[in-house]
């Protein structure tokens, strides 16, 4: 094919992303079905067209609709960290939490929290008045919605993560992937906020447990992700740039394990983040190339 | 039927396979549809070895474990200059090799620079593998014209790492022009102008009745579509940094996007005048504030941006013409190849020093694979290509170091190969016994300043006044240019003889060891593949059963067959589940046969039911 010709399949191709991700199934569809016109054997957008027919499929029999509001605060962590950002224009939180000793609000808060730390980044946890409920059965519905919900202490600190390290096997073993999932994200993001002494030596020891967690989620490492919303939009949703860096890459060709493999941070990091954007909804999932 | 040898350009930048079909050069696509594969190695954080399109994308992001460019160090010393300007311009950490060679390591793992390019040159092979649908054993790789003997050698071991006999290392502007002139009448002087993602080469071909003869070459390997990119890149962070006072350089990813966004602008621009740049949520502040790069490039700041480069590429051709001594007029064609020759700006420079349009009826990043594949068609069988003949020069000149360190060249550059030169030397001290023939190449008339190639000695000579004992030196150079020395005391007939190799390279039992470590690699990772494959095909059945079990259910209830039977089903299905989710091979394995049944005997309660009801 001539370079004019390689810029035009390209050009509509990208078009169509651009009307994907902004909910524009049948306008998507008409762009790569023009390159299917240009190069009736292009393989990228052999594979768009049959997923933007069948997406097209659902809309009309109704087994697909684009979320009301397509927003991370619709998983659990987002909610919980909304309650987070709510509670800190309280002035009585303040009060609360000027008195909670060992503890106090980060002072670059800014009213918003992304949902994945940045990496490196410690973060001071805010306090809250119980502990997460004993016992309690993780599942996809369950979240953390308030601040309350985050232990108070040290120790009952310790004993969530430990719980929640119990909670991602046995939601695991179960199949309960989301459940396990969501474990993994919720003692990862209690790492990363616990004062010290932290809850490190709980959490390291099961860090292949929680990317397995992150992959079994994700799904089939071979499927190949599609960006479902604009990635300007990610900060928006309380994501960083690792997800925007990923959500780059995803173009109906290239596979979850290969945007894993080529993201250069850790697989756990990578497997982490995308389960993040699936929870979030923010991505839609095209089969393995054949 | 003749077995198929593929035709193999090893590029710098991106390599890329093909094959005589027919009476057709056929470039082979990759699994993701692309024409060309990057000439990029890397390992992942998780010790996956990852090579082509996914090694380049994550380049920037794990530099340091991310091998690229290695042909422009593929046989040659550590000492070599070459070497050391590559240490000081890539990422990834170069060592010494164990016999003075270049030794690269990737997180903890050494490895040697045939080994990387053998990893490429087994992707290829899997690639032709794939679509031929049958094993390939041989292949002709190109090398630049000006590759040394130890740099050919040393592609040659890559081969053989990679499972490969490599029949024949063919000159890449040789390639070009025999794809060029294959199936039609060419005569005449010819120039490749190879402008590449990370080199630069310019040869004169002499082209009579099928006879291909390289006249003259000449190049830069540190200039090529990178250092294009990389001026787009520098100018893309020095108009955010001036924006929004924010330096992508320090995010990777940042700088990864940059990368890959810069490269797409500059293929862009030999279509269009100007092209948009967007990069949404390019790096964000510690306080989640969302940056966008957003920018318009026109065509003339990309040439603005990279005038110099694209001068240097005509000086080159200058100087390789005053040196073949040809005049523009003489040449019939300018052959165009490597993707940097698609920007207009070289084109246009290209027609104007040439004084004529170069040809476009080539495709510039296939047309040297394709090359190659017809004169791997024409080593097995005859009559691939009938009156074919490809005469190949020797880049540099050969010789030996004489007394005072001079150098005596025995075969000057462009002299075409297969060649053989003979010279008789005499002793230069009384009583002499032994001498020591050391094996230079190069244009310097210091024989240090030339590149060593090897040497050996050659003793047991009749004690005698000097210049009495008369000691002939013969220099062979075969098709694939690999030199051979030999040494002969002419009163006595002893003789002493090296074929020059690598002389960094590796040793026999080196290439052994690799090329069976490599096998072992590919075999885990088709059996990898196998277990994915299955597991996927076990995912649907279990889908299936999954979606059919409520219909089921209800049709059994209240029969024989039921809540034990159903119970059993539901264990069988918990069991698959588990084995498609932990992807474990043993599991899957057991599961494979009762889910099968299962799945049948669904159907046919199914079936059965809708009979009944319908």
């Amino acid at each position: 094919m001539a370079k004019d010709a390689d810029l035009e399949v390209r050009q509509l191709i990208e078009r169509g992303f651009d009307h994907y991700e902004r909910g524009r199934v049948y306008d998507a569809l008409a762009e790569w079905e023009s390159v299917l016109r240009l190069d009736p054997q292009h393989m990228q957008a052999g594979r768009l067209v049959d997923f933007g027919r069948q997406r097209a499929r659902e809309i009309e029999t109704g087994e697909h609709s684009e979320p009301a509001e397509r927003d991370t605060l619709e998983s659990p962590i987002p909610q919980f960290l909304a309650a987070l950002t709510e509670r800190r224009t309280d002035p009585a939180l303040k009060a609360v939490g000027s008195t909670w000793e060992g503890l106090r609000l980060s002072d670059t808060f800014d009213g918003r929290e992304t949902l994945i730390p940045q990496s490196g980044e410690s973060r001071a946890l805010t306090p809250g008045s119980r502990e997460l409920p004993t016992g309690m059965d993780l599942d996809e519905t369950w979240a953390p919605d308030t601040v309350e919900d985050l232990p108070v202490d040290v120790e009952g600190l310790r004993a969530s993560a430990e719980q929640l390290v119990a909670e991602c096997q046995t939601a695991l073993d179960e199949s309960r992937a989301g459940a396990a999932a969501l474990a993994a994200e919720l003692v990862l993001e209690l790492c990363e906020h616990a004062p010290p002494p932290g809850v490190d030596d709980i959490v390291e020891p099961s860090l292949a447990l929680f990317e397995r967690a992150f992959r079994t989620f994700i799904g089939n490492p071979l499927a190949c992700p599609l960006r479902a919303v604009p990635t300007e939009s990610l900060c928006d949703h309380g994501f960083d740039e690792r997800a925007a860096f990923l959500m780059s890459r995803m173009d109906g060709m290239t596979s979850l394990a290969d945007l894993v493999d080529g993201s250069g941070m850790s697989p756990l990091e990578a497997v982490r983040v995308l389960a993040a954007l699936r929870r979030a909804k923010v991505v839609d999932l095209l089969p393995p190339i054949e | 039927m003749p077995e198929r040898v593929i035709g193999i350009d090893l590029g710098t930048t991106n390599s890329c396979v093909a094959v005589l079909e027919g009476a057709t050069p056929t470039v082979i696509a990759n699994k993701g549809g692309y024409k060309t594969t990057p000439s990029v190695v890397a390992i992942s954080e998780s010790g996956k070895r990852l090579v082509g399109h996914i090694a380049k994308r994550q380049a920037v992001t794990n530099a340091e474990n991310t091998a690229w460019a290695v042909k422009r160090l593929i046989g040659r010393p550590w000492t070599s200059p070459a070497v050391q300007a590559v240490k000081a311009a890539v990422p990834y950490p170069l060592i010494e090799g164990p016999h003075g060679d270049v030794r690269i390591r990737l997180r903890d793992q050494v490895f040697s620079v045939p080994e990387i390019s053998a990893y490429l040159l087994q992707e290829l092979r899997s690639i032709a593998e794939e679509f031929l649908g049958h094993a390939v054993s041989k292949a002709v790789v190109t090398v630049p014209a000006y590759f040394n003997d130890g740099q050919r050698q040393a592609t040659k071991d890559a081969g053989r790492i990679a499972g490969l006999d490599v029949i024949r290392i063919i000159n890449e502007p040789t390639a070009a022009a025999l794809a060029y002139g294959f199936g039609r009448r060419v005569d005449g002087k010819v120039a490749v102008f190879d402008l590449g993602g990370g080199t630069f080469d310019v040869s004169i071909l002499d082209i009579t009745s099928g006879v291909f003869e390289v006249v003259a070459t000449a190049g830069d390997t540190f200039l090529g579509g990178e250092d294009y990119d990389k001026r787009l890149v520098d100018w893309l962070v020095q108009g955010f940094a001036k924006e929004h006072k924010v330096d992508l350089r320090s995010d990777t990813m940042a700088l990864q996007r940059l990368k890959d966004a810069a490269e797409k602008a500059k293929c862009d621009l030999s279509a269009v005048r100007e092209t948009e740049i967007n990069l949404p949520f390019i790096i964000s502040t510690g306080r989640n504030q969302a940056f966008h790069l957003h920018r318009v490039i026109t065509r003339a700041k990309l040439e603005e941006l990279t005038q110099d480069l694209t001068e240097r590429t005509v000086q080159i051709c200058r100087m390789t013409m005053e040196d073949a001594g040809i005049q523009p007029q003489d040449l019939a064609e300018i052959i165009l190849v490597g993707g940097m020759t698609r920007m207009c700006k070289v084109q246009e420079m290209v027609a104007e020093f040439f004084g004529r349009e170069p040809c476009k009826g080539v495709h510039p990043d296939e047309v040297v694979a394709m090359g190659a594949s017809i004169q791997g068609a024409a080593l097995v069988d005859a009559t691939a290509a009938p009156d074919m003949l490809l005469l190949d020069v020797t880049p540099h000149s050969l010789g030996i170091m004489v007394a005072g360190g001079h150098f005596h060249r025995l075969i000057d550059r462009n002299t075409t190969v297969p060649t053989a030169k003979s010279h008789v030397f005499t002793t230069v001290r009384d009583d002499q016994t032994s001498v020591k023939i050391v094996v230079f190449q190069g244009e310097s008339d210091r024989a240090e300043e030339n590149e060593l190639l090897g040497e050996f000695v050659l003793s047991g000579l009749r004690k005698a006044v000097k210049g009495e004992v008369e000691v002939e030196v013969t220099f062979e150079i075969s098709a694939d240019g690999i030199v051979s020395v030999s040494a002969q005391d002419m009163e006595t007939g002893s003789e002493q003889s090296i074929t020059v190799t690598a002389t960094s390279g590796l040793t026999e039992g080196e290439i052994a060891r690799m090329a069976n470590e490599s096998k072992d690699h590919l075999v885990a990772a088709r059996a990898e593949e196998g277990v994915e494959k299955e597991r996927q095909r076990i995912e649907k059945l279990v889908d299936e059963a999954e979606a059919l079990l409520p219909e089921v259910e209800k049709i059994l209830a209240g029969t024989p067959f039921g809540q034990d039977s159903l119970d059993n089903v539901r264990l069988i299905l918990d069991d698959a589940r588990m084995a498609v989710e932990r992807r474990d091979a043993g599991a899957l394995e057991q599961v494979a046969e009762p889910l099968s049944r299962t799945l049948n005997m669904f159907r046919g309660v199914v079936d059965s039911g809708r009979l009944r009801s319908g």
